[in-house]
């Protein structure tokens, strides 16, 4: 599984939104949660794709409302903008349209855009993308509008940015993502006591120079405030042919009334892309750590 | 920004040292107040930094030809980071040294004249 999904293309997932952008085009911003939220991706350059969405209450399901209520705050907005103009939904290929009301836009300005408003019947979801480009609008680019699904059928969520992708259960919602050069984490919490927590480390030699592996368990228990709970049990063994440490502590009463959950987790290390993996639940459902870790492309 | 060229500046010391790190040491210009206090507490002259590995390497590659985006480039392939994650952290090193003015910014004509 990765964010990788043809020649040329790239996978981004973001909040059980999933869309299909020319390579090079990464996260630039992101937010709101699972609930209702946005996010824009840029080429380096510019911003290239921007989408909003809501789950659960909105004000209309109806695309055309949300056209237009975007278009008057556009037009307040950007003085430059030339010419929208709504488009047929059959603008845009049926397999995209399917339990779908969509409606398709286009305007002209200092920036051309594509985009599109739909209401899924089968999740609820109402929202709304666009994508940017130079003047003329590119056409070429509905291929990334027709890409975007709001939900997936076997139950889990795609997160997928900055070449790194994983599945977990969308029973879990992101706490807050602290995306860092070299470091990028997903808490994501089911309940107040049931929490995983998905992370990749770049540049993996340097962080090992400061621990080997081993020490890497032990670390992120501290970091858990879990270091003085009790032991945590370490075992090593190989995965996908790689360095990996399990870790495991039991459910500990000890200064609380009430227990900490076990806490569950595994670390790897991959020294063909450099990068070191890890991924840890405290509280969550048996074997839901490497079901996560072998969802991680890496290599 | 991204095509700007980033020139170390000749004024300060760049010292390649045997562990491959850089040893920067540059004069403090502290104003005229800060030159008395200087004196009467004794503080140096001079002040030093050691570059890590990664930032040794990037100021290496400054030659006064390649732009921020080759920067950003060169860091993503030689530490495999995707480009964002380049960009972020070139960009932040790239502040942290124009503000000890270690190093400044050249732009072309050309895109001083772009809107």
């Amino acid at each position: 599984m990765g964010g990788n999904s043809d020649a040329g293309r790239i996978r981004v997932g973001w909040q059980g939104i999933e869309v299909e952008v020319p390579k090079g085009w990464e996260l630039s911003a992101y937010g709101g949660a699972a609930e209702n939220g946005h996010f824009e991706l840029d080429d380096g350059i510019r911003p290239r794709f921007r989408l909003w969405w809501q789950r659960g209450r909105h004000r209309t399901t109806a695309p055309q409302e949300s056209i237009d209520r975007y278009r008057r705050s556009l037009m307040k907005h950007r003085g430059d903008i030339s010419k929208f103009e709504v488009l047929p939904a059959e603008s845009l290929p049926f397999r995209c349209r399917k339990d779908k009301d969509t409606a398709v836009y286009r305007y002209e300005g200092a920036a051309a855009a594509y985009g599109a408003a739909w209401y899924c019947r089968t999740c609820g979801c109402v929202g709304l993308a666009e994508v940017r480009s130079d003047r003329p609008p590119d056409k070429t680019l509905r291929w990334v509008l027709a890409s975007i699904a709001d939900h997936r059928d076997d139950g889990q969520r795609l997160w997928a940015v900055y070449d790194f992708a994983f599945l977990a259960p969308d029973t879990y919602n992101l706490e807050r993502a602290e995306l860092m050069p070299g470091r990028l984490s997903f808490p994501m919490r089911r309940s107040r006591q049931c929490l995983l927590t998905v992370e990749r480390w770049g540049v993996a030699r340097e962080w090992l120079k400061k621990s080997a592996l081993e020490g890497w368990p032990g670390e992120l228990a501290k970091r858990l405030k879990r270091a003085e709970l009790g032991p945590v049990r370490q075992d090593r063994f190989s995965f996908r042919g790689h360095e990996a440490w399990g870790f495991r502590q039991a459910d500990s009463r000890r200064g609380r009334w009430r227990p900490w959950p076990p806490l569950d987790g595994m670390v790897w290390h991959c020294p063909d892309d450099d990068k070191v993996y890890a991924v840890f639940g405290q509280g969550t459902e048996e074997e839901l750590v490497r079901q996560v870790a072998e969802t991680i492309g890496c290599g | 920004m991204l095509e700007s060229v980033p020139q170390p500046n000749p004024a300060v010391r760049w010292e390649d040292l045997d562990t491959g790190r850089i040893l920067v040491s540059y004069r403090r210009s502290p104003g005229r107040l800060g030159a008395m206090i200087y004196r009467v507490f004794a503080v140096a002259e001079w002040s030093q930094v050691l570059l890590d590995d990664i930032g040794s390497q990037v100021v290496r590659q400054m030659d006064g030809r390649r732009t921020v985006a080759d920067l950003i480039a060169f860091v993503a392939s030689d530490l495999k980071l995707s480009r964002k994650e380049a960009e972020v952290a070139v960009l932040k090193y790239l502040a942290m040294l124009g503000k000890r003015r270690l190093i400044g910014l050249e732009v072309s004509r050309d895109m001083e004249r772009q809107p």
